[in-house]
């Protein structure tokens, strides 16, 4: 008798046979089959009440799609960038802060380049890939480099975030992009310091 | 966020929905609806393998984001049930094989079953042919053993874990199960070495 163990997409037309048909049978008579449909069934029965607060990351602020023909803007704006950073800079309170804390094992070095381009009222972030990283994540420092907030940005390279989500017009502020693969971080981005225009 | 879709709608359609719309907030409030309807069933899961309740917050959020993120992936060849039931387990796993690689946990041992060769559960991997090898767990093992060993070396659980995902309440839990399922084994190959033992 040869056995396929089933994969999840066909669990529901598995789980839909009667107990007493030779192909349900055959599967429950496989240990590893027999696990992932009691699995599956138990999923199902579980509680039907929702849960709002693990879906509170759904709220988190919407991000402008970057438009193909804006990209020859980069250049031009990269200079502006470079401005802006350097006044950023120059206006920065070099005391001694708390650093921002990186997880896995103490401080990574950063390893892959970004950058932050000013446009209108919101900034491009973008950065270079990062082998085997599977999303992104934008973070966000104050002043005192303690967490401001985080944007998602999935497998994305670039991120649009609008100035006002970040802060007040002149307000200083930290950024780096964290890579992860399965939700670990693998590498981070060099902490870069701005001021909002 | 509020949501004006009733329940009688399908998840298909809330899925069409979601990736589809024009409108990014129609696009999110349909995606609200269609993960918010298992919210509740993929943090009972995740309950499962979190060290806590807040450990499982933390994995059932995983999870739904990973899921929301590849809504666009989904194509379609199951239901949307048995989808986020694929990802939400995978997200358990790996959360379990996170943790386990953090903590650097050995493998539980069985004192009677070291330094006499390989041990039962090497044997039963050592058999190629998958079929044979489960219809070894089967001959030999309860049902409640043989899911106990599939979650421990065809998932890499932990015994902690399995307890939990197996609901056991007893003292010993997975552990108990694991040692008494090779046990079994142990004797079971024996009895097929004709007399040549990795036990005592």
């Amino acid at each position: 008798m040869s056995h396929e163990c089933v994969t999840p997409e066909r669990l529901d037309s598995w789980l839909a046979l009667p107990a007493e048909d030779p192909r349900r049978q055959e599967l429950e008579a496989c240990p590893r089959c027999r696990v992932l449909l009691a699995s599956y069934a138990e999923f199902l029965d579980g509680p039907k009440d929702r849960d709002p607060e693990l879906l509170k990351f759904l709220n988190a602020p919407a991000r402008k799609a970057v438009r193909p023909w804006r990209r020859w803007q980069r250049p031009l704006a990269a200079a502006a960038a470079v401005l802006i950073v350097a006044v950023g800079l120059s206006r920065w309170d070099f005391g001694e802060p708390p650093r921002p804390s990186i997880q896995r094992g103490g401080e990574a070095s950063p390893s892959f380049a970004a950058e932050a381009v000013a446009e209108e009222d919101s900034l491009l972030f973008s950065w270079e890939p990062v082998a085997e990283a599977d999303h992104y994540v934008l973070v966000i420092f104050n002043e005192d480099l303690s967490e401001r907030m985080r944007f998602p940005a999935e497998a994305a390279m670039e991120l649009t975030v609008e100035m006002a989500e970040i802060g007040q017009p002149g307000q200083a502020f930290a950024w780096r992009v964290l890579a992860l693969a399965d939700s670990d971080e693998i590498e981070s981005s060099a902490l870069s310091f701005m001021q909002l225009p | 966020m509020s949501n004006s879709w009733p329940s009688e709608v399908a998840d298909e359609t809330l899925l069409q929905e979601a990736v589809q719309h024009a409108q990014p907030d129609r696009r999110r409030r349909a995606a609200s609806e269609l993960l918010g309807r298992y919210s509740g069933r993929v943090l009972d899961w995740c309950r499962r393998y979190g060290r806590d309740e807040d450990d499982a917050r933390d994995i059932a959020q995983t999870a739904l984001i990973r899921a929301y993120e590849n809504l666009a992936s989904f194509e379609g060849r199951s239901k949307f049930s048995s989808w986020l039931f694929a990802v939400t387990r995978t997200t358990c796993l790996n959360a379990v094989k996170k943790e386990s690689r953090r903590r650097d946990e050995p493998i539980e041992d069985d004192a009677s079953l070291v330094d006499h060769g390989p041990t039962p559960e090497e044997r039963l991997m050592s058999i190629q042919a998958e079929e044979h090898r489960w219809s070894v767990l089967r001959d030999v093992l309860d049902d409640e053993e043989q899911t106990a060993m599939v979650l421990r070396y065809g998932e890499q659980m932990l015994p902690d874990e399995i307890t939990r995902a197996m609901k056991l309440t007893s003292k010993s839990g997975a552990r108990g199960l694991l040692q008494r399922a090779r046990r079994k084994l142990a004797t079971h190959f024996e009895q097929v070495d004709g007399g040549e033992s990795n036990v005592p």
